[in-house]
């Protein structure tokens, strides 16, 4: 839901929206990047800085948070001979990174409202080193009717800004990504889903179907999953810190 | 140490608000609800947080909001983040050794979960 283009609106009903505390509030509690006002394009006519002018008409057609992924991310290094660096949020694989404080995001028509993990991992002692990973898991219970449908995964872009609403990269599933197992996947194969049926989602895994691309159900060319390399996505450390995703 | 002994209570704010219905493209009105923590502990502020009733992400605010507000209390209580995280209002050591898993990476940093074994004749 957004807020009206025209007409009656007033400071109650911003708060409504966004939501907020009942007191001790003010107007700049609404920038545009703080933690009520996603940094988003729809948002843009919100002003960013503590001392710019803010009137309440800046949020005329203003778009709550519901169909954005925000949160304020961490990073980890496991240490050890192996070590993996990570970043993002986590509510339980990776126990050191901050637990997701917002969990719903819409992806193509999709909504989803239980997402209890979101971060990348790469090799070494300050990531780089190879292995990349990026990990999603979405809501367990929402099925393989919506797991299994190619409209809302294959080539699904994640376009991840920061906290002043600058893109810094977008990450693309792969065209696979949706297929039934069973679609691409010869029978007494190693059997992988993105997202598998509970909705976990690994870069990996994703790209790890694309080697079944002899079967004819699967798309042609085959295009793997990957961040967008013209942006560095490197290590993923732009999700250490405020970020949020779009994805519809 | 567990912080989760809180009280959650709801009421409606006198005045109604404006939203835009996306489905039916009118501006409607709804109900204004304060939801209002308070610890037990009196040393920790209560918080507050208003939304419109039936918002459409109602429940995932609500969640969002006492999240932030379990990390405000974690800092009231004067914790270290470097030295402690707090998850499901469980404050404990970041880095503390817990699990299995973890004890074995400990013990065996290249065990065969990280590295993958070779025979003799591939090395």
């Amino acid at each position: 839901m957004t807020l009206p283009s025209s007409g009656a609106l007033d400071f109650n009903s911003i708060r409504a929206e966004f939501g907020g505390p009942s007191s001790n509030v003010t107007m700049s509690t609404y920038n545009r990047g703080g933690t009520y006002t996603y940094a988003v394009p729809a948002n843009a006519n919100i002003p960013t800085g503590t001392t710019d002018t803010i009137e309440v008409s800046d949020f005329y057609g203003a778009k709550n948070t519901t169909d954005y992924l925000g949160n304020v991310g961490g990073a980890h290094n496991s240490g050890g001979k192996a070590p993996k660096q990570y970043y993002g949020n986590s509510n339980s694989i990776v126990g050191p990174l901050p637990s997701l404080s917002d969990q719903s995001m819409k992806v193509g028509s999709q909504s989803f409202t239980a997402i209890t993990e979101f971060f990348m991992q790469s090799d070494g002692a300050s990531g780089g080193g190879g292995n990349f990973d990026f990990t999603i898991y979405f809501d367990s219970g929402a099925g393989t009717s919506v797991y299994g449908n190619t409209s809302i995964w294959a080539s699904r872009q994640f376009k991840i800004y920061n906290s002043s609403g600058t893109l810094q990269n977008t990450f693309t599933m792969s065209n696979c990504a949706g297929f039934q197992a069973v679609a691409l996947i010869p029978a007494g194969a190693l059997v992988y889903t993105a997202p598998g049926a509970t909705g976990n989602y690994k870069e990996s895994l994703d790209n790890g179907r694309n080697a079944f691309g002899t079967n004819p159900a699967a798309p042609s060319p085959l295009q793997p999953a990957d961040g967008n390399p013209a942006l560095g996505f490197g290590t993923g450390s732009f999700l250490n810190g405020q970020y949020y995703v779009q994805a519809f | 140490m567990d912080i989760s002994d809180f009280t959650k209570t709801t009421r409606y704010m006198p005045n109604d608000a404006f939203y835009f219905d996306e489905e039916t493209n009118e501006t409607k009105t709804a109900k204004v609800v304060e939801t209002t923590w308070s610890h037990h502990n009196e040393k920790l502020s209560d918080f507050t947080f208003c939304l419109r009733e039936n918002h459409e992400d109602y429940q995932n605010k609500v969640n969002g909001e006492e999240q932030r507000i379990m990390e405000k209390w974690f800092a009231e209580l004067g914790y270290n983040e470097d030295i402690y995280i707090i998850k499901d209002w469980i404050i404990k050591e970041k880095y503390k050794i817990e699990d299995e898993e973890q004890i074995q990476n400990w013990l065996k940093p290249n065990g065969a979960q990280v590295v993958e074994s070779k025979d003799a004749e591939t090395i």
